[in-house]
């Protein structure tokens, strides 16, 4: 093969990637009688009609309290639910990560329940747990806690896995106990990066806590969806604005902790 | 136990990563709180300052250059109190210059404290500076056995060209 025919290969492969996609979405576009350009043209109306009727008018401030009283619980919801997440995460990542682990049987464990709460989507959760658990702010905990323990069980497990492999092997040949090993080495070194899982855990769970809220009839989510059934549009656009505001407001803070922690 | 990376603990300080090699020593629940007794902080202060890094004590290990964070795995492993030394490649990722003053400290206090010092070596020129006795071990057997001066360029070739022609077959 020259050099010539390997580029030529390259073009002629890249050409028929690009044929091949143009001709998907043409199909499909028919099929379904899609037109790309209508449904460009239908964007500014859309824009003006959500300006006017989700705009917040003078009447909507009297019922800022109550929206950011619920904002707030749900704030607070999703914080307690990421934190209780994520120790009991730790705890499991450190017996069940391929380093760290006790035996066999925690390591499996580990991964089996990791991998049953991550793939049950966050919606999914909040439906089940609706049936057992009711309506009630119990219910939107445990569906944020499942989502984020899986997650972060896994996200741990890997974080021990790739960084703290060395320490381990390091402060085992000290003769440290296992305990020791996990408190003075483990942990410390992977400590800024367990803050950063958790921090942006706490940014999604906020901004799920809405939907799960709305599922469970709860939180700022309920109010959403309350005011939004009932046509009064102009107090669901207040609620999410402050929704947007908080969620904004605490990415901020958290960037500025991780700068912090380094 | 050295090893080539030093493995310390990089969030935490220079003087919390030497007093780690007490940690054998302890009783679980000491070493879990990080309580230590005022004895071994001074020999962890003593032996940093035989290593030359007194005045990193409160730094944090991940703001150490290579060879620094060697010399930091060499207080660990002292303050351990061992009779032998294993130093798994110890200057393998360091500068020569570094990689001398690692050996020189490694060297020296070994000597000052009659430790047996094993180290495994790619550096032949460190191995005939520094070592007492070298073996020469290929494809896991001990193809040379002596002293520095024994180490001729005769049997340098012989163990390095019997590796190429294992690795060619």
């Amino acid at each position: 093969m020259t050099v010539q025919t390997f580029f030529h290969r390259r073009r002629s492969r890249f050409l028929f990637g690009f044929l091949f996609f143009s001709a998907l979405y043409y199909g499909a576009a028919t099929l379904v009688d899609y037109h790309l350009l209508n449904s460009f043209q239908a964007i500014p109306a859309a824009f003006a009609w959500l300006a006017t009727n989700f705009m917040p008018t003078t009447r909507s401030m009297a019922f800022l309290p109550l929206i950011l009283t619920k904002l707030g619980q749900t704030i607070i919801l999703s914080i307690t639910a990421t934190v209780i997440a994520a120790i009991l995460a730790l705890a499991l990542a450190i017996i069940g990560s391929s380093t760290t682990g006790l035996n066999r049987a925690t390591k499996l464990l580990a991964r089996v329940i990791a991998s049953i709460c991550r793939n049950i989507p966050l919606v999914a959760w909040a439906m089940i747990l609706l049936l057992s658990f009711k309506q009630s702010d119990f219910t939107g905990f445990l569906a944020l806690f499942f989502g984020s323990f899986g997650y972060l069980t896994r996200s741990f497990m890997e974080l021990i896995e790739s960084d703290a492999t060395a320490i381990y092997e390091a402060l085992s040949t000290t003769g440290a106990s296992y305990l020791q090993v996990v408190l003075r080495g483990i942990i410390p070194s992977i400590s800024a990066s367990l803050l950063s899982w958790l921090l942006y855990m706490i940014e999604n769970n906020i901004r799920d806590a809405t939907l799960v809220g709305i599922l469970t009839g709860t939180g700022i989510g309920f109010l959403f969806d309350l005011y939004y059934k009932s046509f009064r549009f102009d107090l669901a656009g207040m609620t999410t604005v402050t929704i947007i505001v908080a969620v904004v407001c605490l990415e901020l803070l958290a960037n500025q902790i991780r700068r912090l922690i380094r | 136990m050295i090893f080539q990376n030093a493995n310390l603990v990089g969030h935490l300080t220079v003087l919390e990563n030497v007093l780690h090699g007490r940690l054998g020593y302890q009783s679980t629940l000491a070493g879990i709180l990080g309580r230590y007794t005022t004895a071994e902080k001074e020999t962890a202060v003593d032996l940093l300052t035989q290593v030359g890094l007194a005045d990193f004590m409160y730094h944090r290990c991940d703001e150490l250059s290579g060879g620094q964070m060697q010399r930091v795995g060499i207080a660990r492993a002292l303050m351990q109190d061992p009779k032998i030394l294993l130093c798994d490649e110890p200057i393998a990722s360091l500068d020569p210059k570094s990689a001398k003053v690692v050996m020189d400290y490694l060297h020296f206090l070994a000597k000052q404290r009659h430790i047996t010092c094993i180290v495994n070596l790619h550096q032949v020129d460190a191995a005939r500076e520094y070592a007492d006795r070298i073996l020469g071990i290929n494809q896991g057997q001990v193809v040379f056995e002596g002293t520095p001066d024994q180490l001729s360029d005769d049997a340098l070739e012989q163990l390095y060209q019997g590796k190429r022609e294992v690795q060619h077959s």
